[in-house]
C-alpha cells in the first residue's frame, strides 16, 4: 500500500468509518491470520485472536500517531495478543496444534523426490516452530516466515537490534535442534 | 579473524544467512566451510531449514473473517463505535418512515373527505 493511501485510510479509520474498517480488515486479514496461526498453531484460536487484533486496532486507533508503518503497529498488537493468549492457554488443558502443511507454494521445478523431501521438511519445521519457546517462536515467525526487516522487528518487539540478532541466532539453533530431533 | 574453529563458525551462520557479515568475515567463513566437512554439512542443514521456513505456504483467513470482525466490533461497542453515516452514504430509513407516515395520513384524510358525514371539516 502506498504511503498516501495508508494515510487516507488511517484518517478514515480515525473517523470511525465502517467502510474503512472493512477495507482495512480485508487488506490485512491474511497477514494477521497467518502470523497468529504460526504463533498459536491452532486455527480456531488463531481466528479468534486475529479478530480480536482488529477490534483492538479500532479501540486504539486514535492513539496511533503514524510514527511507524500501520502494518508494524498491527503486528505489534497481534504479537501482544498472541503472548496473552499463550499465557492464558498455558493454564488450560492443551490445545491441539492443527497447522498442516497441505500444499506448498514453492516452485514445482524440482523432481518429485525433492518436492516430497521439501514438503516433509516444511512439516518438520512447522512442528519444530510450535515447540520453541514463545520469544524464539516470535522471532522466527517475524524474520524467517514473514521476512520482516530487522528495524521493523525492533519496532514490534521493542528490543534493540543487537539483542534481536543474537536472540534470533539462538532461536535458529534451537529450531535446528528440534528439527534434528524429529528426523530432519 | 584468520581461522575459525567449529563453534566460531557456527556462531556466524545466522549473520551469513542474513548476508550481514563483512566481506572479510564472509571470506574467512567460506574458507572454513570449504575445508571443514562437518561445518559444511551443518550449514547446509541450517540453510535448508530456514529455506523451508521461508516457503511455508501462507495460511488464509476463513471466508467469513471480515464479517466476523465487523460483527465483533459492533457487539463489543454495543453499536456505538462506528459513527453514524451521513445521508448519501447509507439508505435513509428515517426519510422513508416520514414519507410513509405522510402517505398514511394523506390516505386517511382522503378517505375521511370521501365520507363527509363522518368528518366535519370547516
Amino acid at each position: 500500500m502506498t504511503a498516501l493511501r495508508e494515510r487516507r485510510l488511517l484518517r478514515r479509520l480515525q473517523r470511525h468509518d465502517e467502510n474503512a474498517f472493512q477495507e482495512f480488515v480485508r487488506l490485512y486479514q491474511h497477514q494477521v491470520f497467518n502470523l497468529v496461526l504460526r504463533m498459536l498453531g491452532n486455527r480456531a484460536e488463531a481466528e479468534d485472536v486475529a479478530q480480536d487484533v482488529f477490534v483492538t486496532v479500532f479501540k486504539s486507533i486514535e492513539s496511533f500517531r503514524g510514527e511507524s508503518k500501520i502494518s508494524t503497529w498491527l503486528y505489534r498488537i497481534a504479537m501482544n495478543q498472541c503472548q496473552n493468549r499463550i499465557k492464558y492457554l498455558s493454564r488450560r488443558p492443551t490445545v491441539r496444534s492443527d497447522v498442516l502443511v497441505e500444499s506448498s507454494t514453492a516452485p514445482q521445478a524440482a523432481g518429485p523426490e525433492a518436492q516430497l523431501r521439501g514438503r516433509q521438511l516444511e512439516g518438520l519445521v512447522q512442528e519444530a516452530i510450535a515447540e520453541l519457546d514463545e520469544e524464539h517462536r516470535m522471532l522466527i515467525v517475524l524474520r524467517d516466515i514473514e521476512e520482516l526487516a530487522y528495524q521493523e522487528i525492533c519496532s514490534i518487539t521493542g528490543l534493540p537490534e543487537g539483542t534481536v540478532k543474537s536472540r534470533l541466532h539462538r532461536a535458529r539453533l534451537a529450531l535446528r535442534e528440534h528439527v534434528k530431533k524429529r528426523g530432519g | 579473524m584468520s581461522t575459525l574453529d567449529h563453534t566460531q563458525a557456527s556462531e556466524l551462520f545466522s549473520a551469513y544467512w542474513d548476508e550481514e557479515l563483512s566481506s572479510e568475515q564472509t571470506a574467512v567463513l567460506e574458507e572454513h566451510l570449504g575445508s571443514c566437512l562437518s561445518c559444511r554439512q551443518e550449514y547446509q542443514e541450517f540453510e535448508q531449514m530456514l529455506g523451508a521456513a521461508a516457503t511455508l505456504p501462507q495460511e488464509l483467513a476463513p471466508p467469513n473473517f471480515v464479517a466476523g470482525a465487523v460483527k465483533r466490533v459492533h457487539r463489543r461497542s454495543r453499536g456505538r463505535f462506528f459513527r453514524v453515516r451521513r445521508l448519501g452514504e447509507r439508505i435513509p430509513y428515517e426519510l422513508f418512515s416520514l414519507l410513509m407516515l405522510g402517505l398514511i395520513l394523506a390516505v386517511y384524510l382522503m378517505l375521511q373527505l370521501n365520507q363527509p358525514g363522518r368528518l366535519n371539516l370547516p
